[in-house]
């Protein structure tokens, strides 16, 4: 098995992974959050009643999905939209799974668009969003 | 006008240093460890000639204005559409900045969008649009 997934291996309405990707949403994974992004809100740190993450913690739990593809060293970030439907809490256990959109070449460099869709363990959903990426250069 | 948010209503500012120390925290935390971001050799080899801080480090600080906006407008069908235009590097100081253009009426109700901007001194490393419901009366 190749060490990282080649570009030319990204089909349009793949959908990955099967199963949806889980990701526990638990005091451990908020608070690392919100200690790298030095996010001082008192919401997130609810001691009364259900404590829910920040929306953009659905940058962690998502690549638990996108990691499904290994994309080369290097790739970076261009566009990412995301709708917060609700939040996440702590003791949620949150299911993920995306689907290409569409690849392209553009000046060289390749891309690839995905939307990706998390519900909650109840079926509702949490978050949905689309994120491109420029694909790392193959060795 | 239930919701007190009209056109042209600016959203406070808040600055956020960001530091390596920071980025390899942010790298841990959320699993993405892109050696761009964490792995300085690697990085001189690349167009940026050093780390840089994931996109998405920049967009929390996004969220972080967000919610102290309003949390429930923001975490409850709010929504963001942007785009990465350059790079932060260790020692930036990020500015997040962002006001309201339109009043919108969705399925749930009233939005807000804003225009919103991350800046590094004269540089926009992300632009686009944060989207808050308001609440209805």
């Amino acid at each position: 098995m190749a060490a990282y997934t080649s570009f030319t291996e990204l089909k349009v309405g793949q959908v990955f992974p099967d199963p949806a990707a889980r990701f526990d949403v638990t005091e451990a994974s908020v608070d690392a959050y919100l200690g790298a992004t030095e996010d001082s809100a008192e919401i997130y740190r609810k001691k009364d009643g259900p404590r829910p993450a920040p929306p953009t913690l659905a940058a962690v739990y998502m690549l638990d999905a996108l990691s499904h593809f290994r994309n080369p060293p290097g790739g970076i970030h261009t566009k990412q939209s995301f709708v917060f439907h609700q939040p996440a809490y702590v003791g949620d256990t949150l299911s993920t799974q995306a689907r290409i959109l569409e690849t392209y070449v553009k000046k060289g460099r390749n891309y690839v668009v995905m939307e990706i869709v998390t519900h909650n363990q109840k079926k509702a959903l949490v978050t949905t969003g689309v994120i491109t990426r420029i694909w790392g250069k193959e060795a | 006008m239930q919701h007190g948010v009209q056109i042209g209503d600016v959203l406070p500012e808040s600055r956020h240093k960001v530091t390596q120390d920071q980025i390899d925290r942010y790298a841990e935390a959320s699993g993405d460890r892109n050696p761009l971001h964490i792995d300085p050799d690697f990085a001189k080899e690349t167009m940026f000639g050093r780390t840089i801080a994931h996109g998405l480090l920049s967009l929390a600080f996004l969220s972080q204005a967000m919610t102290a906006w309003d949390w429930k407008g923001w975490a409850f069908g709010g929504g963001l559409d942007v785009a990465f235009l350059g790079p932060v590097y260790p020692g930036d100081e990020v500015v997040v900045r962002g006001k309201v253009t339109a009043l919108e009426i969705g399925e749930n109700g009233v939005i807000a969008v804003c225009e919103v901007a991350c800046t590094v001194e004269d540089r926009t490393v992300i632009a686009g649009t944060a989207r808050r419901r308001l609440e209805t009366a």
